[in-house]
């Protein structure tokens, strides 16, 4: 990853910045118009949310299982993306919703249980600076709750009736849209695997410091 | 009677009640309006609103990638010093 990171991290920034031009490329949806290509956005930036708590979910147990420092680190690096990834989709959405809807939040199951997630996750973050010894792997618990979430975010407006727009928008999407969206997809998650592999290098380093306080201490 | 009475007035109190709370009824269009010519507290319009979203997610992806380049930074210059500390020592 360390050789790969810079050519990567280049490739994520072209993506980012070509991004808007195919999105401006793509046609007008029927209804919405203009307000529709918030969405090349918004959705990517709810998969990459749903991958880094996917990772962190796999940390923690990786972590409760073996003791492994390394999946602890993992766990917090998709913690904390995760949570910025919610921040994105949290307020991308209401800026959709604000003219498609007439309001910018509405408390609808679909809403809700996102907000739950993004909220399970900044509890994660707390408990991780705040819960003194043993914190660790009780938020490794709290990230496994986070990703038994995820299927209930996902399959909300299948479940219980919503006003979110339905999953079935994603794979019925005409030539012309099909391929920003999966372009900004895959965008996001080049994204996100970067940040998540910043992130747990700077936990690594932290893990490195405090054994060297230690040592320096016992000597 | 006295009951009757006070039967009648509820139910009459009630319906004026109800009758006063339904919502002003919109008076019928006589013609179509075109969109331009809405008042401006009508109108909203979509690119600010997409403008907003996509400098959100650049700001925030930027913001969040640079706090976790000034901690690792940070965390580095500790190790330095940590390490400039015990050659001062002599360990």
């Amino acid at each position: 990853m360390k050789k790969a990171f810079v050519p990567l991290l280049i490739v994520a920034t072209l993506m980012f910045a070509y991004a808007p031009v195919m999105i401006a490329q793509a046609p007008f949806e029927s209804t919405m118009f203009l307000l529709q290509k918030i969405m090349y956005f918004h959705v990517p930036s709810w998969f990459a949310m749903f991958a880094a708590v996917a990772i962190s979910a796999i940390g923690g147990i990786w972590y409760i299982f073996t003791n492994d420092k390394r999946g602890d680190q993992l766990a917090v690096a998709g913690a904390e993306v995760a949570v910025m990834f919610g921040a994105m989709g949290l307020t991308t959405g209401p800026l959709w919703a604000y003219k498609a809807w007439g309001v910018a939040w509405q408390w609808d199951a679909k809403l809700t249980i996102a907000l739950l997630l993004e909220l399970t996750f900044i509890a994660y973050l707390l408990l991780r600076k705040y819960g003194g010894p043993g914190s660790d792997k009780l938020s490794a618990g709290v990230a496994l709750f986070g990703l038994a979430n995820v299927p209930f975010v996902y399959y909300a407006v299948q479940l219980w009736r919503t006003i979110h727009p339905l999953n079935t928008v994603v794979p019925s999407l005409p030539p012309g849209m099909r391929e920003p969206f999966w372009f900004c997809v895959f965008g996001f998650l080049l994204l996100m695997t970067l940040l998540v592999a910043m992130r747990a290098r700077l936990e690594r380093l932290r893990t490195t410091l405090d054994d060297l306080y230690l040592a320096d201490d016992e000597s | 009677m006295v009951r009757r009475m006070l039967a009648w007035l509820f139910v009459t109190a009630a319906s004026v009640t109800a009758v006063f709370a339904q919502p002003p009824q919109e008076p019928a269009r006589e013609q179509y309006v075109p969109i331009d010519q809405l008042p401006p507290s009508e109108q909203m319009p979509s690119a600010p609103l997409v403008v907003a979203a996509y400098s959100v997610v650049w700001l925030v992806a930027m913001f969040y990638a640079w706090t976790i380049w000034r901690r690792i930074g940070k965390v580095e210059d500790d190790m330095l010093a940590l390490a400039r500390k015990q050659k001062d020592a002599g360990r």
